[in-house]
């Protein structure tokens, strides 16, 4: 029995086991979806070193037959974030705790939704179950289904029109099942016409390092829906403990005049795939994608990026910054996809590495493809070293060359950090990356 | 030139360079250069293109890229190629590069903090905490004219050529070098700005201090007095005087010392 074969039998009794639990009742809506989801799952199987997006990271390290589904151990703890005030969402191995939901949130009229009940909600069904239904299964979409399949609790947030939320709602994901097990976050968000928020995703686990041992998986699945003129900031950071391994995918689709901007810092976990998919629906969108890792040790970070131009007159940029040392390896591709009606589109990527040991390796595809005739595009990538002269002209004023080559590093990740407008992440994940002051 | 020799005998040297042979890439750069600098000596280096005289700059700072063939550079009584380049800094040599190097995002206040604070350390001082540190750095800025604004900025990023060689001599006063070589530092300045410079460089001369300067014409030195005047010819030095050196190979250019045997000091 091949690997692959092996782990679908495995998830088919563990689906079998658990699915009428996963979203309670049995036979509701969001049962059927996930029903139909695992039956997707398992006729389109996981995707092989052979698949062009999969090239970089091996399925088979990602996911084990031996993962159960995470369990619910009250050990973790994430931190607050030094002079960050924020609206909190606990989501604990895929459940979002609603009882732990800070209260201001309500006082606002903003209501956390199970998904299992979204299910039957006419906001989501309107944006979501459309999107959802008419999206075609793929390998590429396993991860995805696998998500679908096994989730329990998500959760739909609704943010009215033209509501300015005055904090940032910061999301902390935490997997805390201390055995070989999994856990599938999941989240739609729909921003309301000209509504402004914040949003932050932690991915940190504060507990002993004893408590894990042993290999896990959190595979994240995020949905933003930008409606006409609503203005998403969006950080997302990593810090896992070295055991755990990342999946990560957020899809935001922007409607007219919208703008969104991310940041991704990763600095944690062993493996990290990191998706971010934009579906530019409508004319005169602004989409920013930043993002910043430092890998280490045996680490692995893989970027995946794909921006889709349906309309004319949008603009993104995307800069990835990464560090790579040690055995570590990381990948960058990104994708640029020009329609031909998008014409007077701007669309600038670009993608720098140092790669500071000969163990490391670094695969960089920035990719561009243009239907239109009239837009301006341009996409980069550099793979280097720490400037020699740079590290000769601070050690030659007396630093010691560790300190001098933290300088060099900490300015390399800065021109993408230093981007970053909420002052406390900024801080906090310099501080976190070991590139603080 | 009297006077210089009895000082000689009087004083230490800080600098002793003996037979010194350096190549780049299998290209002999230096051929058996003797130099010895005292304390207290300013020693202007001159010369045609590709002579050596910024290959002696590096070699002097520690730049890895050059190949030390053999000959020795003793420097406090120590054998200066074992000490790393930090540790040359450290112990008091400074050199203010031809082409500052431009660091986008290091701050040049971050930098310069490090920098006075790495060294105060060595020399058992306390660090200077932010506002001693600003005070410091702020009464040196306005002795050579420099904009404050300048500190915010990335270390010497987008620094015009002035501006970059002015930070150079603002490292240089601040950091208080025992030995400080100027390499081409002139270049490039105006006339003002050349004034600014040396009389950063006049007001740290003192008897306890040297300096190597590294130049291609006599005008800095008209600001920058130096006791001895060396030509680097060929990577060897094919001629010493005193300043008045400087003023004939300023009138007959360097053609006369080709063809002439070495001068010894």
């Amino acid at each position: 029995m091949s690997e692959q074969e092996n782990i679908v039998d495995h998830l088919s009794i563990l689906f079998r086991n658990a699915e009428a639990g996963l979203n309670g009742m049995s036979g509701s809506a969001m049962h059927q979806f996930q029903r139909k989801s695992f039956e997707a799952l398992k006729s389109v199987q996981f995707p092989d070193k052979k698949h062009e997006d999969w090239r970089y990271t091996s399925v088979q390290k990602l996911i084990s037959p031996k993962f159960k589904l995470a369990e619910y151990q009250p050990t973790s703890t994430v931190p607050s974030v030094p002079g960050l005030d924020s609206y909190v969402i606990h989501v604990i191995n895929g459940k979002v705790m609603l009882a732990s939901i800070d209260p201001r949130l309500a006082e606002q009229g903003l209501r956390i939704i199970p998904l299992y009940e979204a299910f039957e909600n006419s906001s989501w069904k309107e944006v979501f179950g459309e999107f959802l239904s008419s999206s075609a299964p793929s390998a590429n979409r396993a991860f995805e289904l696998l998500n679908f399949s096994f989730n329990s609790n998500g959760f739909f947030l609704s943010i009215p029109k033209n509501t300015k939320i005055d904090l940032p709602i910061e999301i902390r994901i935490v997997h805390d099942d201390p055995e070989i097990s999994f856990s599938h976050p999941l989240f739609f968000i729909r921003c309301g016409i000209g509504s402004q928020v914040e949003l932050i995703e932690r991915f940190e686990n504060n507990s002993q390092p004893k408590n894990h041992t042993s290999e896990a998986l959190i595979n994240s699945l995020g949905y933003l829906y930008l409606e006409n003129n609503a203005v998403v900031r969006h950080i997302k950071w990593q810090e896992l403990p070295s055991t755990q391994n990342l999946v990560y995918k957020l899809f935001v689709t922007q409607q007219r005049d919208s703008r969104f901007e991310t940041f991704a810092f990763d600095n944690g976990g062993l493996l990290t795939r990191n998706n971010v998919e934009i579906e530019l629906e409508a004319q005169h969108t602004y989409t920013s994608l930043q993002g910043g890792f430092i890998a280490t040790g045996q680490q692995s970070m893989d970027h995946q990026t794909r921006i889709n131009h349906k309309a004319p007159h949008c603009e993104s940029h995307e800069l990835y910054k990464g560090i790579i040392d040690d055995q570590a390896s990381a990948a960058f591709n990104g994708k640029v996809l020009v329609h031909k009606d998008a014409q007077k589109t701007n669309a600038f990527q670009q993608n720098d590495t140092l790669v500071l040991s000969k163990f490391a390796l670094m695969n960089s595809k920035p990719q561009l493809e243009i239907f239109a005739d009239d837009v301006k595009c341009s996409h980069g990538a550099t793979i280097g070293q720490l400037d020699e002269k740079a590290l000769f002209y601070l050690m030659s004023r007396g630093l010691p060359a560790g300190k001098a080559k933290h300088m060099l590093k900490k300015a390399f990740i800065a021109e993408v950090l230093d981007r970053m407008p909420n002052e406390s992440m900024r801080n906090y994940i310099s501080s976190q990356m070991g590139i603080g002051e | 030139m009297t006077n210089n020799l009895i000082k000689i005998k009087e004083m230490k040297p800080l600098l002793q360079i003996s037979d010194l042979h350096v190549s780049i890439a299998g290209n002999s750069i230096l051929n058996g250069l003797n130099l010895t600098v005292n304390q207290g000596e300013v020693h202007a280096i001159m010369g045609p293109n590709g002579s050596g005289k910024s290959t002696l700059a590096n070699v002097i700072a520690g730049r890895e890229e050059y190949k030390i063939e053999s000959g020795s550079i003793q420097y406090k009584g120590r054998d200066l190629f074992s000490m790393e380049v930090d540790e040359r800094s450290l112990e008091g040599i400074f050199l203010a590069f031809q082409y500052p190097v431009e660091i986008p995002g290091v701050s040049n206040s971050n930098f310069l903090k490090s920098t006075i604070n790495v060294h105060r350390v060595h020399r058992g001082l306390s660090e200077l905490n932010a506002l001693e540190m600003l005070k410091y750095v702020r009464s040196k800025m306005s002795s050579l004219e420099m904009d404050p604004d300048l500190l915010k900025r990335s270390l010497n990023d987008g620094f015009s050529g002035g501006e970059k060689k002015r930070n150079e001599i603002l490292q240089m006063l601040l950091l208080e070098p025992s030995l400080a070589i100027l390499d081409e530092t002139d270049s490039g300045l105006d006339i003002d700005a050349l004034r600014i410079v040396a009389d950063g460089v006049n007001q740290l001369r003192s008897t306890d201090r040297s300096f190597i300067v590294v130049t291609h014409y006599q005008r800095l030195l008209a600001y920058i007095v130096p006791d001895f005047v060396h030509v680097l010819s060929n990577g060897k030095i094919v001629a010493t005087g005193d300043k008045s050196l400087a003023l004939k190979l300023e009138e007959e250019g360097y053609d006369w010392i080709k063809e002439s045997p070495a001068v010894p000091a």
